[in-house]
């Protein structure tokens, strides 16, 4: 199986984040990313894979080690590194334009480039003719294609998404991924996904980071299910097998806190 | 054909409660709507009449501007700061608890008599609800809004304009709909007790030289003044800036 890209393009450097007071939350995570790549981080809730994205937004300083991007530290949130969240958060006061223009508009770009550019994102996600809705009037999907719109106006290098897809129907959640993808082909963006599905994780990534509950990095598999994906790969043989490997490799922490509990009795 | 709307009733009802209350006594004390019809109609002819109104909404503007602006900048200061935050509220509890009407008496002593005591009364009316809810809003302010829109490369300012500000308007109007019509209130009350001029002033004067029927087209003019504002200037602006808030 060739490797596609090989530039770091991100180094999470020895990262550890603690509560106030010092229940770590994050141990010591090390990982190079590399351009055009695409990472899943999985695990159970609560095992910091969430705070992970948030330190490489900027908006958690962790206790310890650094992350660099393209060689510069990462020190606040910037327009490099998009975030779509999980409750997407939207300007529900702004209509479908107005929320993906946001970027644009606080660089001060001309109303020009800003109706240009808003429109070539609003049309990569499928939204053309619903510019000027309001976000009340959409669906669960509609308003994730908005919120990666308005992600993608900004180009961003990197982009960060946190359980995007959690709140949507099988069917919305399939055709997004696709369209993921596509958009990612399209743009050459390197994208760190965290879900709790471990078919979303397989079938869109190059890699599946696998947390523990301590807050560091289980194991680290290479998907090697070549690009693009077929939608139809989802049913393959290869498919289960990673899926079986990543299963044990959450149930094997499953395990461990199974007999610590029973270990009392 | 549309329901019939119980609505329609109301002034019909007010009406006829009205002249039946008027019949018991001389029209001279209580006079009936006829009367009052017929004094409405020499005060709408009667530069007096306007110019008692003008001032009165005058002195509502200024005070009210003054209040809302004021309120609007220290709640969004003490939105952002705990400290402030913290400062703020005790004194806005211990003052919103007492009544606006209360400092008149003494704001006319300090202030002398005139527009100034006024609008003082105004501001201290319609302030404290506003400040209120704007830090409530404040607090109520999404922070993926907030990181959504600095990873979207906001500055500090960018934020306060393009996220605090359109959240916290719905909170915002709910104190400016309460801090109105406060300040209303209190500023015809505060003309009745101090005042040589205004609405509340030419109430309280008609009163005492027995003019009745000027008295009730006051209150009447009141009643009018307040829903007009209400309708035509409250409601359209709140539609404007906060009706995203019931949909989402």
């Amino acid at each position: 199986m060739p490797v596609q890209k090989s530039t770091p393009l991100m180094e999470i450097n020895h990262i550890s984040v603690a509560y106030q007071d010092n229940r770590s939350i994050l141990n010591d995570i090390h990982l190079t990313i590399n351009q055009g790549e695409f990472v899943s981080i999985i695990g159970k809730s609560g095992c910091g894979k969430s705070t992970l994205l948030n330190v490489i937004a900027g908006y958690i300083k962790p206790k310890h080690g650094k992350i660099t991007v393209q060689g510069r530290e990462v020190t606040k949130p910037g327009p490099d590194r998009g975030f779509v969240f999980q409750d997407l958060a939207l300007f529900p006061w702004l209509s479908v334009l107005d929320n993906v223009s946001f970027g644009l508009r606080m660089a001060g770009v001309s109303k020009q480039e800003i109706l240009e550019r808003s429109k070539e994102a609003i049309r990569m996600v499928g939204l053309s003719g619903s510019e000027n809705k309001s976000i009340s009037d959409l669906s669960g999907g509609m308003k994730q294609r908005v919120a990666i719109a308005r992600t993608l106006v900004t180009k961003p290098n990197i982009l960060l998404m946190d359980e995007p897809f959690s709140a949507l129907d099988e069917q919305t959640r399939e055709s997004l991924q696709e369209e993921l993808l596509r958009i990612q082909k399209e743009t050459d963006m390197t994208v760190i996904l965290v879900t709790h599905s471990i078919d979303e994780a397989i079938y869109l990534s190059d890699r599946v980071a696998v947390f523990d509950d301590q807050g560091g990095i289980h194991n680290m598999i290479h998907i090697g299910l070549g690009k693009p994906r077929i939608p139809e790969i989802r049913v393959s043989s290869y498919f289960n097998e990673y899926k079986k490997q990543l299963m044990q490799d959450l149930r094997y922490d499953f395990q461990i806190q199974y007999e610590s509990e029973g270990s009392g009795i | 054909m549309k329901k019939f709307h119980f609505g329609i009733l109301a002034v019909p009802f007010i009406i006829v409660v009205w002249m039946l209350a008027a019949r018991h006594y001389p029209p001279i004390i209580f006079p009936g709507p006829w009367r009052t019809l017929l004094e409405l109609k020499k005060q709408l002819m009667s530069p007096d009449y306007y110019h008692h109104i003008g001032i009165s909404l005058y002195r509502l503007f200024f005070g009210f501007v003054i209040a809302a602006v004021s309120a609007f900048v220290l709640g969004l200061l003490a939105g952002i700061s705990k400290a402030f935050r913290q400062f703020l509220t005790p004194m806005v509890a211990l003052f919103q608890a007492t009544p606006p009407m209360a400092w008149a008496p003494l704001l006319i002593l300090m202030l002398d008599l005139g527009n100034a005591p006024m609008i003082a009364v105004i501001v201290i009316a319609a302030f404290f609800p506003i400040v209120v809810n704007v830090i409530q809003g404040m607090e109520r302010i999404k922070i993926t809004h907030i990181r959504a829109a600095q990873t979207l490369g906001a500055s500090r300012l960018q934020l306060a304009w393009h996220v605090y500000l359109p959240e916290v308007m719905p909170s915002a109007f709910t104190g400016i709909v309460v801090g109105f019509g406060i300040a209303w209130r209190s500023l015809v009350a505060a003309e009745m007790i101090g005042g040589s001029s205004g609405i509340g002033w030419l109430i309280s004067s008609s009163g005492q030289i027995g003019n009745s029927p000027l008295v009730m087209v006051g209150i009447i003019t009141i009643g009018i003044l307040a829903m007009f504002f209400e309708f035509v200037l409250i409601h359209p602006l709140k539609k404007r800036f906060a009706s995203w808030e019931s949909k989402a």
